[in-house]
């Protein structure tokens, strides 16, 4: 795991996938390191590629999309989120729409295990990519150390 | 005495965004002084008819896209999370609905 950073209830971890050509690429490669690393069954990548077409994850923020795979609690082990930029933007359809497809060059793999009352995840990463100075800026970074650090600071705000 | 109202809130998961929008109804509730009369229960899309047949759901608000036939009252609340004028709509809307069933 080297310079992965943990705390005491999620892991957190960054990726640039520059070869990923579709969603599929992308939640596969997440869902397999995260598999390798013992956070989630093995199930997992099966389940969240199948809910991501049954239930899109896609975000339409501008100017360019991020997604939010994720799936069933019972296929996580333990708390995971990595965070994932995709250099050359693929396809996922839209969250509440499957007919609309959105180009996402920032994915957020949620391998959680429940609700999560006193930490909104998905609140805190949708207001953040709300401004779309923080999409480019982010979208452009190309040090997981960096994104990882902006990931837990100022997306996340969970203290390390 | 008026009725406590219990809300479903489902989305594919049952952990993610229905998780969020329990979040906004309950600050939406707390707005309107109405955080005592109202409960609200995350599922998932697949557990709705099951969770529903219990018999003690009052209202259920969706942010996928669901066939919606049931015994209850069904809100969909989709594309909330970007699109403030869409979540402002259904955020009264749940309201509205909360306010008619304290009167049954």
């Amino acid at each position: 795991m080297g310079s992965a950073n943990e705390t005491e209830h999620t892991f957190y971890d960054a990726a640039i996938l520059s070869e990923a050509k579709t969603k599929r690429d992308v939640i596969s490669f997440l869902a397999k390191d995260l598999f390798e690393k013992g956070y989630v069954n093995e199930d997992y990548c099966k389940a969240t590629l199948e809910r991501e077409d049954n239930y899109p994850t896609g975000l339409a923020t501008k100017p360019i999309g991020i997604a939010v795979p994720h799936s069933n609690p019972e296929n996580v082990l333990k708390e995971a989120i990595v965070v994932a930029i995709i250099p050359k933007a693929v396809k996922f359809a839209e969250m509440g729409n499957n007919a609309s497809l959105i180009d996402v060059g920032i994915v957020f793999m949620l391998a959680l295990k429940g609700e999560n009352n006193h930490l909104n995840y998905l609140k805190n990463i949708v207001n953040y990519f709300k401004q779309q100075e923080n999409v480019l800026s982010f979208h452009a970074l190309r040090s997981k150390t960096q994104m990882k650090s902006i990931l837990l600071q100022d997306i996340l705000k969970v203290q390390q | 005495m008026s009725k406590k109202v219990k809300i479903l809130c489902c989305c594919g998961a049952g952990i993610c965004t229905s998780n969020y929008l329990r979040e906004e109804i309950e600050d939406r509730l707390k707005e309107e002084g109405l955080s005592k009369e109202v409960t609200v229960n995350l599922c998932r899309v697949t557990d709705v008819e099951e969770t529903l047949s219990g018999g003690s759901i009052d209202l259920l608000v969706t942010t996928v896209e669901m066939k919606g036939d049931y015994s209850v009252p069904m809100i969909r609340a989709l594309g909330i999370m970007l699109d403030e004028a869409a979540a402002k709509k259904a955020l009264d809307e749940i309201i509205d609905n909360v306010r008619t069933i304290m009167k049954e």
